[in-house]
């Protein structure tokens, strides 16, 4: 560390010992650089899969006694998590749940702006999102793979509202997600047709470099940025990370035939190849008629693909390095999980170096209305983005230039980061 | 690339960019072999070949001066000769080589980065002779051997290694026996894979998945059972329950107004008692007053008659409301069963639809068992 240097937050730097085995690295402050030639702190990967809709904690990783679903016991003594996830129970070792998520936001699409970006919608001007917050941050820059990737993983019914598409508003538009819409299919587009196409790229390049000459703006710089890495991708032997047909069948099968599954797996695959944050989102968790005939059916491709995914990284030596959160916009009413419910819900975490197998929080768990308050450790949006942000190695206290020069911090100052989280 | 045109502005700088990714990527097609390794000087230089190569050199974190060298996203270009380059690096602490052509030959110059604590070599072709050479890296604590060729007789080789404390060996011919063999002599060394508690976890897994399906199981049996028997009775129980309906509306009612009487009567039974008490406070205050005695008197077996009254009606309430009570749940009884007939053959394609969900988790589960064993 450069002597003179004054760092922001001492705290912060106190939270987390920077472990070479794993362990929560410290944030990377630019204007410690030395050598310009040594880059900066590559900071963890994350896997983010989000159940759109909200999908019930009391049926999944919150269950209550006299609930509609049973709970059994985990690998981690003392903690239970519902019967219908029987091999995510044994990876609970592996897995942090949160079990105090206090978020204020009932409406989906609010929720799913409030807890991807750890600010409430305004009309003035858009928050970047986490993930195109981890592109900027502790993406590879200028690397063959895009730093940030989104994958539709289906859905059972159109229900949740609109879905919330990760935007990186001020970061720049070369912080914009690459989107896969089947991870069956992969990239589709990225093969090229006829054999000249470096002749037309050539022809592009003169053209537009002449138009950014005289239109010096920074969107059309960002404009060019984009379509030069999406060329990069179409030349690269690492593209070949978004086809599954290499991963060997019984490995496929063990992520389950669904898509999610198969999402998980194409999740892990990006993160091998270089690319800093996944989301795979799966819609139709928003349970009116109630959650326990749905979860049912879902529960076992949910096991599979969430426990498998975990293990496989795992034993590829990848899991300190790569965080798994798996959560929806808020959770669900207690009860039935009938209704929407952001006062008392879960999210769960593997991996990333973090403390597991542990659960942080609690839910009232007496009375007619059980589960229905947060009793110990109250988490909010802007907690939690914090806390992931953190745990990757950005530094939160950064700031960006917004709309009007507003300069912008990258999470609310206001935030206290979850530490039991940090090893 | 861009130091090469310190002078032009950001946008052209893109553009410029492209024009020479356009270039790098045309020349990589005419020329596949990577440069060979050349002396270099300074550490600077060492990093700048590193870079060329594909590699990049990092912090391991921001309060820490330790430093990564990454070449797992390096594609096909790095030799073994090329490991040379990390000699002269300072505090290399971690080597990521994943999936790298590097062999065991390599591996002769990783030994020589005393201060690794961490390596990466999954997915390579090195071998047990390549970890021979690794002896000498007193300091390490990670290492990744993940899809290798290593077999028991290489991990003879990490003995030495005393700080050890992760091994990835999954997907490696080291067999079972001596994953165990390792684990009893070096307890605090965690090894993936674990067999016997991947066993442990598999089998509770299978269990819990055999109870799920056998209730998954007679759970369908029950749907599909009512999927038969009960559409055809659909019209006989939504009469069931119309005419169930009709008494217990009636006996609502009738309880409904048994209610008002008891209120009523209670209410006057509570005024009598009041104007009772009173003329009994006023005669007691003049007890000369024979007037106000005898009017205590008369007040006083006017609220006794009342309290009978209201007692009287309040038993007569209990007693409507008891049956209304039992008609309405014969009636919620009834129109239960008739939604239950209405909707059977749904709730019979939710059971089948779970079933099969768990069906499959069953067999995956017993797969597992199978595999491990």
């Amino acid at each position: 560390m450069k002597p003179g240097v004054t760092l922001p937050r001492r705290e912060l730097l106190k939270l987390s010992a920077a472990g070479v085995l794993s362990g929560v690295t410290v944030p990377w402050f630019e204007s410690l650089a030395t050598a310009a030639s040594v880059k900066r702190p590559r900071g963890k990967a994350c896997i983010l899969l989000w159940m759109d809709g909200g999908p019930s904690q009391q049926h999944t990783f919150d269950p209550k006694t006299g609930g509609e679903f049973k709970s059994i016991a985990t690998s981690v003594p003392g903690i239970q998590i519902v019967e219908q996830l029987p091999q995510l129970s044994q990876c609970m070792e592996d897995m942090a749940i949160l079990r105090s998520m206090k978020t204020e936001i009932n409406d989906h699409y609010d929720a799913k702006y409030y807890l991807h970006t750890g600010f409430k919608r305004t009309s003035a001007f858009e928050h970047p999102a986490v993930g195109c917050l981890a592109s900027s941050q502790i993406g590879l820059p200028e690397d063959d793979m895009p730093s940030f990737v989104t994958i539709d993983a289906g859905y059972d019914k159109v229900n949740g509202g609109r879905l919330y598409r990760s935007v990186p508003a001020y970061l720049g538009p070369q912080h914009a997600p690459l989107a896969v819409h089947d991870p069956y299919k992969g990239l589709e587009n990225l093969q090229h047709t006829g054999d000249d196409l470096d002749a037309r790229l050539e022809l592009l390049a003169r053209s537009e470099g002449r138009f950014a000459r005289e239109y010096p703006t920074s969107a059309v710089g960002a404009k060019q940025a984009a379509f030069g890495r999406a060329i990069r991708l179409m030349q690269s032997p690492r593209a070949k990370a978004f086809n599954l047909d290499d991963e060997p069948a019984n490995l496929r099968a063990a992520y389950g035939e669904h898509k999610f599954g198969q999402s998980c797996l194409l999740a892990r695959r990006l993160v091998e190849a270089g690319v800093s944050f996944v989301e795979v989102f799966h819609r139709g968790w928003d349970d009116h008629e109630g959650a326990a005939k749905r979860i049912s059916v879902r529960a076992p491709w949910m096991d599979a693909g969430m426990a498998t995914l975990i293990t496989d990284l795992k034993q590829r030596g990848m899991l300190d390095d790569t965080l798994v959160v798996w959560m929806g916009e808020f959770g669900r009413s207690p009860g039935d999980g009938g209704g929407h419910f952001c006062n008392a819900w879960s999210t769960v975490w593997a991996g990333g170096g973090i403390k597991t197998g542990q659960v942080v929080g609690k839910t009232s768990e007496s009375g007619k209305n059980a589960g229905s308050t947060v009793v110990d450790r109250p988490i909010s949006a802007p907690d939690y983005v914090a806390t992931l942000c953190t745990v990757l190695g950005m530094n939160t206290h950064q700031e960006f230039l917004g709309p009007g020069n507003r300069p912008m911090p990258l999470t609310d100052p206001t935030a206290n980061v979850v530490k039991e989280l940090l090893a | 690339m861009s130091n090469n045109h310190p002078n032009l502005v950001p946008l052209s700088r893109i553009a410029a960019v492209m024009a020479l990714v356009l270039l790098v990527s045309s020349l990589e097609l005419t020329a596949k072999e990577p440069s060979p390794f050349k002396p270099v000087a300074t550490a600077e230089d060492a990093i700048t070949r590193i870079d060329e190569l594909g590699g990049a050199v990092r912090r391991i974190a921001a309060n820490n001066d330790s430093l990564e060298v990454d070449f797992q996203h390096s594609g096909s270009s790095l030799r073994d000769s090329h490991l040379q380059y990390l000699v002269p690096l300072k505090n290399v602490v971690l080597l990521r080589l994943k999936n790298t052509p590097i062999t065991d030959a390599g591996l002769t110059h990783v030994g020589k980065v005393v201060s690794l604590r961490r390596l990466h070599l999954e997915r390579t072709a090195i071998t047990d002779a390549g970890l021979k050479q690794l002896s000498s890296l007193k300091e390490l604590e990670y290492l990744n051997l993940y899809g290798t060729a290593v077999t028991d007789a290489g991990l003879e080789h990490l003995k030495g290694l005393s700080k050890l404390k992760r091994l990835f060996l999954s997907q490696t011919k080291v067999s079972e026996a001596a994953i165990v063999r390792l684990q009893s002599a070096r307890p605090d060394l965690q090894i993936d894979p674990d067999p016997p508690r991947d066993k442990e976890r598999a089998m509770a897994v299978w269990e819990r998945t055999k109870q799920l399906l056998a209730a998954a199981e007679s759970a369908n049996e029950v749907a599909q059972r009512e999927a038969v028997e009960l559409p055809p009775q659909i019209d006989a129980l939504k009469k069931d329950y119309e005419t169930a309906k009709q008494p217990a509306a009636e006996a609502k009612k009738q309880a409904d107004e048994a209610r008002k009487k008891s209120e009523d009567a209670n209410k006057r039974a509570n005024d009598a008692r009041k104007q009772a008490e009173d003329a009994q406070r006023q005669s007691q205050r003049n007890p000369n007053d024979d007037g106000l005695k005898q009017q205590a008197e008369e007040k006083k077996q006017a609220s006794e008659e009342a309290k009978r009254k209201a007692d009287e009606l309040n038993q007569f309430f209990d007693e409507a409301r008891k049956t209304a009570d039992e008609l309405q749940t014969k009636a919620e009884t009834a129109r239960r069963s008739s939604e239950k007939a209405n909707k059977a053959k749904e709730l019979a394609a939710d059971a089948l639809k779970v079933l099969e969900g768990v069906q499959k988790q069953e067999a995956d589960a017993r797969r597992r068992i199978t595999i491990t064993e």
